[in-house]
């Protein structure tokens, strides 16, 4: 094999677009996925992510763009020639076949021997731990158990390519947790180039090698679960990963030497924080703490000079076992909050005036609109690269 | 008094009895007086015999069932072919003129198969076939008010299918023709079988349409039976009308052994 198809991506889409009508499902989409990589499409529902896996899975015809697949382009070929297993939301096991003929039903239709359809199938129903369920019919099965059968139906034929759509949603949160272990393993044991389609930002940064946030059919942000959860590109994603406080206002500084600066915010008050790019003065932006790297003490106790911090008063306390989420309201009136694992070591009350304070290094400057401020702002860096 | 007023299951179960009995009645007699012995057709029969029945298998009349029979069967066989794609049409794409499709297809459905019955007539006449038709002009005239039945029970299927079956097939690796033999009609069996005993059933009960297409060397058993009633109600005519009975009533049975032909006639799931 040439060397540079080895480094080659598995999967390449570009520009891809889909309409209905005059509605955009996606819009110039941009996606690569390395050779064993798990990329998961996360976004809400409407956002095109089902849409993209049709359109790779030939399902769809895009309207423009172009999907090449181990370097071979794929347009016009259909779903049966393109190699590519897809496990769908509700499974789609054939109900008029056992678990075995499900399983071996790619290789049916490729003409592999009998005897060694039977092998494989059986290796495949060890590997998704389903020996001895061979012979069952597929509504005698519990959801988990047809969930595997579904992944092992699309990974028996060693796809070139795999889709998974929305798999575990109909699960239980017990068995979902379990199955997302599973679902990683088999893809790391077989090392099958995967992309993953889901709603559930959990999942997302559980399984991923690199999550693609997707909103009205636009990529938002492609990176490492770290990258999304730390450095979210937009106010969209900051949202949509994880809980985020938010809190709005304009440039009041340039960015100085650890990269940080200040924000004037609209309820008076100036935080520094840090700016993945370099605004212009004045610009309008939005601040994005995590709640879990956002801290609070009494009015009468000294926070560290160099924290980003304001007053408030507590709201309300809510207790979650292996944390609380404290409730605060800022004078303006915003509410943030703050999650403290453990205990607060003093005595908290509602309606307390408190510190709300927070590292400068874990505020995000966003821009307060959707799309990549690091890109419409560069950083000096950023730009001589 | 009012502890005296039955419940309302009790109602339910007296109007339940009294309209099997409005619909059973007649055939019960019909059933009874065929096995008279005396010359006619009265009930209660005057003492019990076979010869009506021997008189209703005579050769004259068993070819007659058998032309029926022979009609129905191929009717049923040919419209269910022609109800799959067009159930597949109708339920699975969304084209210009859809709903006018739907219409005509159910259309003979709703009209009296007597207007059908003209109509076909008129048809044949104007090509100037008709005389040389013979069975074939049966047989198109039975596969139009066949096909509406056909259609329903299939599209009921098909709209039971998982949605994303045929998909998964072809991920798998199965072409259209494949997906169809393999996935497809294992799953709608069922509407298949029905449809095509519905078709059947309907096509060897019709009387008014074979009125208009029938012939001389051409006459289905309703017809025959029809022409007969002239000459007055003989006893043979009971025997003859329960066999014309029990043969659907059979086919029914064999079906129901292994379709639930609930589903179509209550359906809608």
């Amino acid at each position: 094999m040439r060397s540079d198809k080895m480094d080659c991506a598995a999967l390449e889409l570009k520009g891809i677009s889909k309409r209905y009508g005059s509605n955009w499902a996606i819009r110039e989409l941009d996606l690569t996925v390395a050779p064993g990589e798990f990329v998961t499409l996360l976004g809400p529902s409407g956002c095109g992510k089902t849409t993209t896996l049709s359109v790779i899975a030939g399902f769809l015809e895009p309207d423009g763009g172009q999907i090449t697949l181990d370097g071979e382009p794929l347009a016009g070929r259909p779903p049966f020639k393109r190699d590519i297993g897809v496990v769908f939301q509700d499974y789609a096991l054939f109900p008029h076949m056992t678990v075995a003929e499900n399983v071996g039903y790619g290789l049916r239709v490729r003409k592999v021997p009998a005897p060694e359809i039977d092998r494989r199938v059986g290796a495949m129903l060890e590997l998704v731990r389903l020996e001895g369920l061979g012979g069952r019919m597929p509504l005698a099965l519990s959801g988990g158990q047809r969930q595997r059968v579904a992944l092992a139906r699309a990974l028996v034929f060693n796809p070139k390519f795999l889709l998974l759509d929305e798999p575990l949603s109909n699960l239980d949160l017990k068995l979902r947790e379990e199955m997302r272990l599973e679902i990683v393993r088999l893809q790391r044991q077989l090392s099958v180039p995967t992309i993953f389609v889901t709603h559930d930002q959990t999942e997302a940064l559980a399984m991923s090698d690199r999550i693609a946030v997707l909103n009205e059919g636009r990529v938002e942000q492609i990176g490492t679960p770290r990258d999304i959860y730390d450095d979210p590109a937009n106010r969209f994603v900051a949202e949509f990963i994880g809980s985020m406080n938010l809190l709005d206002g304009t440039i009041a500084s340039g960015v100085d030497a650890d990269g940080l600066c200040v924000v004037k915010l609209d309820g008076g008050n100036t935080i520094s924080a840090r700016a993945p790019g370099n605004f212009p003065l004045g610009h309008r932006v939005c601040v994005a703490m995590r709640p879990e790297r956002c801290g609070m003490v009494p009015m009468d106790r000294q926070v560290k000079t160099s924290a980003s911090h304001l007053d408030a008063v507590v709201s309300h306390i809510v207790y979650l076992g292996s944390r609380q989420d404290v409730y605060l309201t800022l004078p303006d009136g915003t509410t943030v909050v703050s999650e403290v694992v453990g205990d607060i070591d003093w005595d908290i009350q509602t309606g307390q005036s408190v510190t709300f304070h927070c590292d400068p290094a874990e505020c995000v400057v966003l821009s307060a609109t959707t799309g990549r401020i690091a890109n419409d702002f560069p950083t000096p860096a950023a730009k001589a690269s | 008094m009012s502890h005296m007023v039955p419940k309302p299951w009790t109602w339910l179960k007296i109007t339940v009895v009294l309209t099997y009995l409005f619909m059973l009645i007649p055939i019960l007699v019909t059933v009874a007086v065929s096995f008279n012995a005396g010359t006619r057709s009265v009930f209660p029969p005057e003492g019990w015999s076979l010869r009506w029945w021997r008189e209703a298998l005579s050769e004259e009349w068993r070819s007659a069932i058998l032309f029926s029979l022979k009609l129905s069967v191929t009717s049923a066989v040919l419209s269910t072919a022609l109800a799959l794609p067009l159930a597949f049409g109708l339920v699975r794409h969304e084209f210009p003129g859809r709903k006018a499709l739907i219409l005509l297809v159910l259309g003979p459905l709703l009209l009296p198969t007597l207007a059908t019955g003209i109509g076909l007539l008129q048809v044949f006449h104007l090509t100037g076939l008709f005389a040389s038709m013979g069975f074939a002009a049966l047989l198109i005239g039975h596969i139009v008010i066949c096909v509406p039945f056909s259609v329903r029970t299939i599209s009921v299927s098909l709209g039971g299918l998982p949605p994303n079956l045929e998909a998964a097939a072809a991920s798998l690796g199965a072409t259209r023709w494949r997906i169809l033999i393999d996935t497809i009609l294992p799953l709608i069996r069922n509407g298949l079988v029905a449809g095509a005993l519905f078709s059947f059933i309907h096509s060897f009960t019709d009387v008014n349409l074979s009125l208009f297409l029938a012939g001389p060397a051409t006459s289905p058993i309703t017809v025959k039976i029809l022409g007969f009633l002239e000459f007055g109600f003989a006893p043979t005519l009971a025997a003859l009308s329960a066999i014309s009975l029990i043969i659907p009533l059979i086919g029914v049975a064999i079906v129901q052994r292994t379709t639930r032909l609930g589903d179509f006639v209550y359906a809608e799931r």
